[in-house]
């Protein structure tokens, strides 16, 4: 089996994840990140997306909406900031696409600079956890 | 005549009660907020702890500039006071403020112009009472928190210091260290000191590498309006769940002092009830030997 490393996602409200995994996939600023065990040390920033932990060598996943933040590897040991942080079940799919609905439209009637910039994070987190329902 | 005095005492003990009903309640209702706001506060510190640490080994490793470390000479210096809306929690405003004020006036011997940022309608009272200026003010939080409420605050202490309307922000609130215990604190906010965090920590921290993705500058820009905002809402919820555990060790007393108040009349009231009742047999048995 192939080496595992731990995991820790916290938001604000709680401690979302606490566990083990053998890769992750996170989504940076510059694109996805993979983390392998004995990864370098990172600290990068993340934008809303969808986390995938592989849990065991069988590919078994395990996948997480999440929203912007940073993530921190060292010695093994992943730590990811975010703003909010759903599991793939937790999440209610009807809702979460109106929400991306609504959040697109409303993006497209946008004039100014700074609501545009809000209603675009929302809408990366309205797809982000859409995707993470149909992964 | 059975009575005027214990038809009194009757009354008193009526009203006792009543308001050791009020109390009690009170007691309840404090109890059942300082969980819920206690255990969100538990709940945020992780995230909270994690972010202090990534922006200490930020500011330790990069030397960049940012305007939010920016030490300025203090011509004008803003304090941001954390009370509640609402009294009968104690000690709990009266500590907060007085420090306040200490510092306050401290401040003003040295010659800086200060004003007092105001969460709390108490905190609003005694500082408009007392002639301070008051640059800003929030009485409708009722101890409640959100991520909204740390943002608005956030954003105003913010906005006053990059845009140079005060060279210094610091805040007094009452820290939560145990339901019986809470301390008033006097911490600086702005400009952020990077060396204010847990030693120890550091140590270890310092001597990891990192890769830092993207630009560390860039990094900055990210992660210190999120770390100003985070320290802000835990300091209002730590506030905030002193406040709780102020009002429920208060009203518990309160209660308390009612029931000893309600067994020492009740006592005094058997005692005169009897003493009465005696005085009208012997009243009778003089009047039937009389006869």
């Amino acid at each position: 089996m192939a080496k595992s490393f731990k995991v820790v996602i916290v938001t604000p409200d709680k401690t979302a994840f606490e566990g083990d995994a053998v890769s992750a996939v996170i989504p940076g600023l510059a694109g996805y990140i993979g983390i392998w065990a004995n990864h370098a040390p990172l600290v990068a920033a993340t934008v809303p997306g969808v986390v995938s932990l592989r849990t065991d060598d069988a590919g078994s996943s395990h996948d997480l909406a999440v929203g912007t933040g940073f993530v921190e590897v060292s010695d093994n040991v992943v730590n990811l900031m975010v703003d909010t942080c759903e599991e793939a079940g937790e999440i209610d799919v009807e809702r979460a696409k109106k929400a991306l609905e609504r959040a697109r439209s409303r993006l497209q009637g946008m004039e100014k600079d700074l609501d545009r910039e809000r209603a675009r994070l929302a809408v990366s987190r309205a797809q982000a956890r859409v995707q993470a329902i149909g992964k | 005549m059975a009575g005027a005095g214990v038809k009194l005492l009757n009354k008193r003990i009526r009203s006792v009660k009543s308001t050791q009903q009020i109390t009690k309640a009170m007691k309840m209702v404090a109890a059942s907020k300082l969980q819920r706001s206690q255990g969100r506060m538990l709940a945020a510190r992780p995230y909270s702890r994690k972010l202090t640490d990534l922006m200490q080994q930020l500011a330790d490793k990069a030397d960049i500039v940012h305007p939010l470390f920016e030490v300025r000479p203090v011509q004008k210096r803003l304090y941001l006071v954390v009370a509640s809306d609402k009294g009968l929690c104690g000690s709990y405003n009266m500590n907060v403020l007085k420090l306040a004020q200490k510092a306050v006036d401290e401040s003003v011997a040295e010659g800086v112009e200060t004003q007092v940022y105001v969460v709390g309608k108490k905190a609003n009272d005694y500082f408009f009472k007392r002639g301070y200026t008051v640059f800003e003010k929030h009485i409708d939080f009722g101890g409640e928190m959100n991520s909204e409420r740390g943002r608005l605050v956030g954003n105003t202490a913010v906005d006053s210091f990059l845009s140079g309307e005060f060279d210094e922000v610091r805040v007094v609130y009452a820290s939560f260290i145990s339901t019986m215990n809470q301390r008033s604190l006097d911490l600086p906010l702005l400009p952020i000191a990077p060396e204010t965090g847990d030693e120890n920590m550091e140590e270890d921290s310092r001597s990891v590498d990192y890769i830092w993705e993207p630009s560390q500058s860039a990094m900055f820009d990210a992660l210190l309006p999120l770390y100003l905002r985070n320290r802000i809402f835990m300091t209002l919820s730590e506030a905030f769940t002193s406040e709780h555990a102020a009002r429920m060790t208060s009203m518990s007393a309160a209660t308390e002092n009612a029931g000893e108040m309600i067994r020492s009349l009740t006592i005094q009231r058997n005692r005169e009830r009897q003493a009465a009742i005696t005085s009208e047999l012997l009243d009778i048995v003089g009047g039937a030997n009389a006869l």
